[in-house]
């Protein structure tokens, strides 16, 4: 974990990159910490053809998003169901090819990779899915599942060593090893989850992204998948990209958090800044929302009007001006830039400015 | 509390199971509650507890080759068990309605939403194919929805999530039910078209006074809408009181569990508390307490037999709990 450099002045973000000098420079790589995936001006446009009930054009799902994510460190992307986070996780790992803007992983680009280098970069980049039911393959035992990412990659010489390392793999996950030759359908949600995470980390990945992994589960197992992932990253030194829209869970989780609206980031901030002081009215609004378990606990709630917008065919200006109680003429003309607010603390709204 | 103090519904030691291979499952278990006029009660558990089934019994949708074995489901002075088919549908959807998690796989996706409200109307007040329309279009704008003229002649997959259970609502609310039970309402829906809905249902419910049974797995929901609390597992209700004793004083281990697995935005914390192990096979319960093997706090007791519910506190403040702890302790 990188938490330990988080509070020197040169992990802040008010300090321009460019600027630091080389010396310290050489301290980042050694403290590990230079950023592992680097994104800029991502975008991933659907072409939406022109047929017999729509009139063509783009969904912009991702529309121009900037994101670094250091060795080690938890970066959570939250927002609503189509503001492409999901999108973004899979823009990264190139499960889906990126309209526009580049992705360098450990400094390579990795769009101008060949499809073999690519696939050997894969190895340190791993996806954990939200549906523990839809994502395994019925057909597999669960030994097959978790040594698949092993077969690919060659990593094991004969089959003892590959059933001992399945085992290790699984033990290491909280699964008991003996289930190695069952089948999913016959295992619960949460074991199902483990299976998920034991595939993801089979190969030692540097990064793994973590699209709501716990989103599908009961209270009680989703505490028990929270507390493995927090654990893996300790033991393992991961980084994770984890989307989720549940802030609570975010709020355990995350370093750094990017709230996304329609494509873009709103919010970017350490996860202090974000839960103390949220800027946007849309992260405002978001954390206004979740209902506190606690009946001491009174708050009052911000209830936006109306849906999230098509991201076919985005508002004019700020994209979130149509929902906002604070929205003025301004808001409809303008689109606002992801500006820094405070320390490490940037805001995509003109009110703001 | 039932501000009126009038029970509206009263289930009386509810019995409902399915066959298995391993025998019978007892999904509800010797459930009993009242729910009074204008009163929200919530039902909280994990899934698999008997939450849902014990809402399909009320309104005896419990599908083959599950069954309601016993018990009393007392509505308007009538056993709701004990009705003909005819009358029980002539209740259903009618006086008490249900209010499902998923909106797009219960409405009908070849039918208008329009036609879809309309038919409770035209079966259950009798209205003509004009009059019917009309209140359908007054429904509509009552829950908020833009344009309802033409809106109502859109198809279900025209709508967003928020938009379906706005009509799964106003379905449920165009005969003013006296009993509204509403299953995870919102589980499907982002928090801030969650917070939309919450403040709907609360408004209407306010506004016609009918009893509301919340059935959620979310404790913070539970925290904003309920009046008092049940808390089921494995079919049986393990606690029971007031909001404020449930969340803020729990008895049973269960609920303590289920209140500190939850990350908390209103708390920060390391490693979060685990209920080891999951929710038992109905069909082959542990012996004892159903709870035992994943209580942190099991004794001797725990596993000679089922502990009985306790009550404590006054009628205002009522928490009951189905422990040996707070037996031993009181």
């Amino acid at each position: 974990m990188s938490s330990k450099f988080a509070d020197s002045a040169i992990f802040r973000r008010n300090v321009p990159e460019e600027k630091i000098p080389i010396e310290d420079m050489a301290f980042i790589v050694e403290g590990n910490s230079a950023p592992l995936l680097e994104v800029k001006d991502l975008k991933k446009w659907f072409r939406v053809s022109k047929g017999a009930f729509s009139s063509g054009g783009a969904v912009r799902a991702l529309d121009g998003v900037d994101l670094d994510v250091r060795v080690g460190e938890t970066v959570a992307l939250v927002g609503e169901s189509g503001c492409g986070k999901s999108t973004l996780g899979r823009a990264i790992v190139r499960l889906l090819v990126p309209t526009s803007g580049s992705v360098r992983f450990e400094g390579e680009n990795l769009a101008s990779l060949r499809s073999e280098t690519l696939q050997k970069k894969r190895r340190d980049m791993q996806f954990i899915f939200q549906d523990p039911y839809a994502s395994l393959d019925p057909r597999m035992t669960i030994g097959d599942v978790i040594a698949e990412p092993l077969d690919i990659h060659r990593i094991c010489a004969s089959r003892a060593e590959r059933s001992s390392r399945v085992g290790e793999i699984m033990e290491t996950v909280g699964l008991n090893p003996s289930y190695a030759s069952r089948y999913a359908h016959e295992l619960s949600g949460g074991q199902r989850q483990r299976i998920g995470i034991a595939r993801a980390i089979a190969l030692h990945p540097k990064l793994v992204i973590c699209d709501e992994p716990v989103s599908a589960l009961d209270v009680s197992i989703q505490a028990q998948i929270i507390n493995l992932l927090k654990d893996l990253q300790t033991r393992f030194g991961m980084a994770y990209i984890f989307i989720s829209h549940d802030l609570n869970v975010v709020r355990h989780i995350a370093d750094r958090v990017c709230v996304m609206y329609l494509g873009k980031f709103v919010e970017t901030a350490d996860k202090r800044d974000i839960f103390g002081s949220p800027r946007h009215p849309y992260t405002q609004a978001l954390l206004s929302a979740i209902p506190v378990s606690n009946p001491r606990v009174k708050r009052e709630k911000i209830v936006l009007k109306g849906d999230i917008p098509s991201p076919a065919n985005p508002p004019s200006g700020c994209r979130f001006h149509t929902r906002c109680p604070a929205a003025t003429e301004v808001c409809r003309q303008v689109s606002p830039e992801l500006k820094e607010v405070a320390p490490g603390h940037r805001c995509a709204c003109s009110r703001m400015m | 509390m039932g501000d009126s103090g009038t029970v509206v519904l009263s289930v009386k030691n509810l019995q409902t199971s399915f066959p298995s291979r391993n025998g019978k499952a007892r999904a509800v278990d010797g459930v009993s509650f009242d729910v009074g006029r204008g009163e929200t009660l919530g039902i909280v558990g994990e899934s698999g507890c008997g939450k849902s089934v014990t809402a399909l019994s009320i309104i005896r949708l419990v599908g083959e080759p599950g069954r309601v074995e016993g018990g009393e489901i007392l509505y308007g002075g009538r056993d709701l068990l004990e009705l003909p088919l005819g009358e029980m549908r002539r209740i259903r959807g009618n006086k008490i309605a249900m209010i499902f998690q998923e909106p797009m796989t219960s409405l009908n996706p070849v039918l208008t939403v329009g036609a879809q409200i309309s038919e409770a109307l035209r079966l259950h007040e009798g209205l003509g194919k004009r009059e019917a329309m009309a209140r359908t279009r007054e429904m509509l704008a009552m829950v908020n929805f833009p344009a309802p003229e033409k809106r109502a002649k859109e198809y279900p997959h025209q709508l967003s999530g928020g938009m379906r259970q706005r009509v799964m609502i106003a379905m449920a609310l165009c005969c003013t039910p006296d009993v509204l039970i509403c299953d995870e309402p919102t589980t499907a829906l982002d928090v801030t078209i969650q917070a939309q809905i919450i403040s709907l249902i609360e408004e209407q419910k306010s506004r016609t006074g009918a009893a509301v049974l919340m059935i959620t797995h979310d404790l913070g929901l539970i925290s904003e809408m309920a009046d008092r609390v049940i808390v089921m597992y494995a079919g049986k209700i393990v606690e029971e009181g007031t909001k404020m004793n449930v969340l803020t004083n729990p008895l049973h281990p269960y609920t303590e569990g289920l209140l500190n697995a939850v990350p908390r935005i209103d708390r920060d914390s390391g490693t979060l508390d685990v209920i080891p192990g999951m929710v038992p096979n109905l069909a082959c319960l542990p012996e004892g307490c159903a709870f035992r093997p994943r209580c942190s706090r099991a004794s001797e007791a725990c596993l000679m037999s089922p502990p009985r519910f306790e009550t404590l506190g006054s009628d205002s403040s009522f928490h009951g709990v189905n422990c040996w702890l707070a037996e031993s302790a009181s």
